[in-house]
């Protein structure tokens, strides 16, 4: 070997079975400088050729790793848009069904409060009455039971207790349920359904970062020999494995 | 530091295939690099979903329970006024009872009446929680109608806003933290793009667009540090809290800007004041609490401005401090008319009215059809000698106010009437021009009311023949004297006891007053505008071209006593102040 020649260069053409050998040389001043090429025949021989048979392997590995990364980073941002989807979609249905809660709320409380006023105006006629009567005028009495028969037609009886009292808070709480018989009244469950999906999307994203660590990795592998290069690759794949570990934690 | 510039443009210029590797990698590392911010972006994005969706679901949430409230609280005074009517029932029937009753009544009936009417009045008050404590007292049987509507209406719906309003303000810091990511994601990708260039070009033009690239990607790096180290910060509850006390703690002052500021209602101020103080120390940035800070001060300072006859000196410090809260807000939102109308305001009672003028015409400016506004521009111009200008700008807002219903303009005539009498006594060398300004507004509000027109109609009468008398029911349901009796009269700046009086009667002899006039009466007590006193009639004289007014509240009319206080009467013949006159009822 002459002096200042440190390597024999990567570059290798195959062409219909022959391969041409590029020699450049490192020296201090002259990087990069080819000093000669040789045609082999198809029979190639010697170190060089078998290391640059493994150099192909190991190129075609890397291809594929990147490859892989692609695809797995194209895998990632549909998740990613298809968890988005889900998500807006249950929050647009979550603030649908507030809104049927808040009606209803209000609803419940408008009937409560009607309910209540015809019972007190009922009940009081009716307590009228029966003074008036135990007090001898019954007449007195009648107009005060008649006066509160006025209102009757408001008061919902199956909401009277065991002696004649209005219960509101069981009326209010038989108005939603029946309401949420005709109509979802719960958005926590879509709201949940919402904040799942939206943990999925950072955990996607977080995969995809994990992934992209190699990315740096690989190409460092690519543009490197011998030890260098094998160092990397190893670490590229363990965060490949790792990504696609998170990944598929994340997906589920 | 030349060197290794140079070593480093070696390295450019020189090894094609070493660059191609250096660049490559830098790109890989770069592309790593542009995925942490597409994570930190969505991130960013998802956040703001996140706060949108809570401020919407607040505020539907909120709707839902303001009108289930104000069910709850119209039901709940609907228990009052039974108990009420019970209790007074009760009390007639008592008393006829003790008198042995009225003659057409059977006093067992009449005791059998006070038994069950006690009886319904505590069974109806068990019933309502605005009678129970704290929102009533059992030993002086009042009711806390403002603190109860404060706790239950004034402040969920104040908490509801506020949420609404934080969550928000979150959003917008999120959306922006995003599009700050997206913007540095552009970068990146111009950097890569000038990295992939410079691997193309000459070794001498190559450095020139590497270094381009790595500037870009350092600037990149260093606003994603900024970015990411200062997170949005979500408003603290306890500022949502302090200020939501702030709202209940004013809602429970029931003086409207009178002569006299009382201890319940300062205390309600003090702790209104104590809580914006409070929320501002939380947020000091935050338009809400700056909001809650200027309104407490302004309102505070105002109240004390009239009730010490502007002499209280915590009073304008008060309002100096509501103007710089205002002037802070201002910073954030310039085109706020509210904003602009407050700190003129406040700036008029503190004396600085040139500040005061440009501040309301301001507002103006942004809310033309706000007459109150007009009104205020009078007062800043009366205060600065410009008394045509003043009376310009309170005709103008009386033909705003005449466009616009009587309902949506009410209030502000109200707030406009006391305050001009008022500022009347406190500002003596501005007294004729201001004296101008109450009588143009009095005038312009009957005429409105009675005759649908900003102005008075036709030529202004005199009436001299006037004379009150206090009226009392009797025994047959009559108010007496029904016809003038001398007995019973008394002369305006008079003074008399409440007791056995239940309201005044106003005989007007119709000297210059003709068929089809409009006559109008108009009665303040204590400085406040009585409307439920108002008369607008049209001129139908009895016998001897007179007619007579009677001024009986209902309660007046439920046979109670007039209820102390300084009264001011004043008729009006179409629009036309024709005369007033005044007395005071002392407590029995």
């Amino acid at each position: 070997m002459r002096a200042g020649l440190e390597k024999i260069c990567i570059d290798n053409v195959v062409r219909s079975g022959h391969t041409l050998l590029s020699f450049y040389t490192s020296a201090p001043g002259r990087e990069g400088l080819l000093l000669t090429k040789i045609e082999t025949g198809t029979e190639t021989t010697g170190e060089a050729v078998l290391k640059q048979s493994r150099g192909d392997r190991m190129n075609l590995v890397l291809a594929i790793m990147l490859a892989t990364l692609g695809l797995l980073g194209a895998l990632i941002a549909w998740r990613v848009g298809d968890a988005s989807d889900i998500a807006a979609d249950a929050t647009l249905e979550g603030l649908i069904v507030t809104r049927q809660l808040a009606a209803a709320e209000a609803g419940a409380a408008g009937l409560v409060a009607r309910t209540n006023d015809a019972w007190l105006e009922y009940e009081s006629s009716r307590l009228s009455a029966i003074s008036l009567r135990e007090a001898g005028f019954a007449d007195l009495g009648l107009e005060a039971a008649m006066r509160g028969a006025a209102h009757w037609f408001l008061v919902r009886p199956e909401y009277l207790d065991e002696v004649g009292n209005y219960d509101p808070q069981l009326h209010r709480e038989a108005y939603l349920a029946e309401a949420a018989s005709r109509s979802d009244l719960d958005p926590a469950p879509h709201f949940a359904l919402a904040d799942i999906e939206q943990q999925r999307m950072r955990n996607l994203l977080l995969a995809g970062i994990v992934l992209a660590i190699a990315l740096p990795l690989l190409t460092i592998a690519e543009v490197t020999k011998r030890r260098k290069r094998l160092v990397c690759t190893l670490t590229a794949s363990v965060f490949i494995v790792a990504g696609v570990g998170v990944m598929i934690w994340a997906w589920l | 530091m030349m060197r290794p510039v140079r070593q480093l443009l070696r390295i450019l210029q020189g090894d094609e295939r070493r660059v191609r590797s250096l660049v490559a990698v830098a790109m890989a590392f770069i592309t790593l690099f542009a995925t942490s911010v597409a994570f930190w972006q969505q991130d960013a994005s998802i956040n703001a979903e996140v706060a949108e969706r809570t401020a919407s679901q607040a505020g539907t949430m909120g709707v839902g329970r303001d009108l289930a409230a104000m069910n709850t609280t119209t039901s709940n005074f609907g228990d009052f006024r039974r108990w009420y009517e019970h209790l007074e029932a009760a009390n007639w029937a008592s008393d006829l009872a003790l008198d042995g009753g009225s003659g057409n009544l059977d006093p067992e009936l009449l005791n059998a009446m006070t038994t069950l009417e006690t009886e319904l009045s505590a069974w109806v008050q068990a019933r309502s929680d605005l009678l129970q404590p704290p929102y009533f007292d059992e030993q002086t049987y009042l009711t806390d109608f403002a603190g109860y509507i404060a706790e239950h209406e004034v402040a969920p719906r104040t908490r509801t806003a506020l949420i609404e309003q934080s969550q928000l303000a979150l959003a917008n810091e999120y959306d922006g933290r995003g599009t700050v990511f997206i913007t540095i994601l552009t970068l990146l990708a111009v950097s890569l793009f000038f990295l992939g260039l410079a691997t193309t070009l000459s070794a001498r033009s190559r450095p020139l667009f590497v270094l381009t690239g790595v500037a870009f990607v350092i600037a990149a790096l260093g606003w994603t540090g900024m970015t990411v180290a200062s997170p949005p910060q979500p408003i603290s509850e306890g500022a949502i809290e302090s200020i939501v006390n702030a709202r209940t703690e004013l809602a429970q002052v029931e003086s409207q800007g009178g002569s006299v500021l009382s201890e319940p209602d300062r205390a309600h101020l003090e702790k209104a004041l104590a809580s914006a103080e409070a929320a501002v120390a939380l947020q000091p940035a935050w338009a809400p609490a700056l909001t809650a800070s200027a309104e407490t001060r302004t309102f505070y300072g105002d109240l004390l401005f009239f009730a010490s006859a502007g002499t209280d000196e915590r009073g304008q410090e008060m309002l100096a401090q509501g103007v710089a809260d205002y002037q802070l807000l201002l910073e954030q939102e310039a085109d706020n008319y509210s904003t602009w109308w407050n700190m003129g305001w406040a700036q008029l009672l503190i004396g600085d009215n040139e500040a005061s003028l440009a501040s309301t015409q301001r507002a103006i400016a942004l809310a033309p059809e706000q007459f109150a506004l007009l009104f205020n521009r009078a007062l800043a111009q009366a205060r600065a000698g410009d008394d045509q200008g003043a009376l310009e700008s309170a005709q103008q807002a009386l033909e705003i106010a005449a466009a616009q219903t009587l309902d949506s303009s009410s209030y502000f005539f109200t707030q406009a009437d006391r305050n001009l009498a008022l500022m009347a006594s406190i500002w003596p060398e501005q007294q004729e021009i201001l004296d101008q300004l109450l009588r143009l507004l009095r005038e312009g509000e009957v005429s409105l009311t009675a005759l649908q027109s900003s102005i008075p109609q036709g030529e202004a009468v005199e009436l001299e023949n006037t004379a009150l008398v206090k009226v009392s029911l009797d025994a047959q349901g009559n108010f007496i004297p029904e016809h003038f009796d001398s007995e019973y009269e008394f002369s305006s700046g008079d003074r008399f006891a409440a007791t056995d009086v239940n309201g005044v009667r106003l005989f007007v002899l119709g000297d210059g007053v003709v068929d089809g006039d409009v006559i109008s009466v108009r009665v303040w007590i204590n400085g406040a505008a009585d409307y439920g006193s108002a008369i607008d009639t049209v001129w139908e004289p009895l016998e001897g071209n007179y007619m007579a007014f009677d001024i009986i509240s209902p309660y007046g009319q439920a046979d109670f006593d007039v209820d102390p206080g300084d009264y001011q009467l004043e008729l009006y013949v179409n629009g036309h102040t024709a005369t007033a006159m005044s007395w005071t009822v002392t407590a029995p």
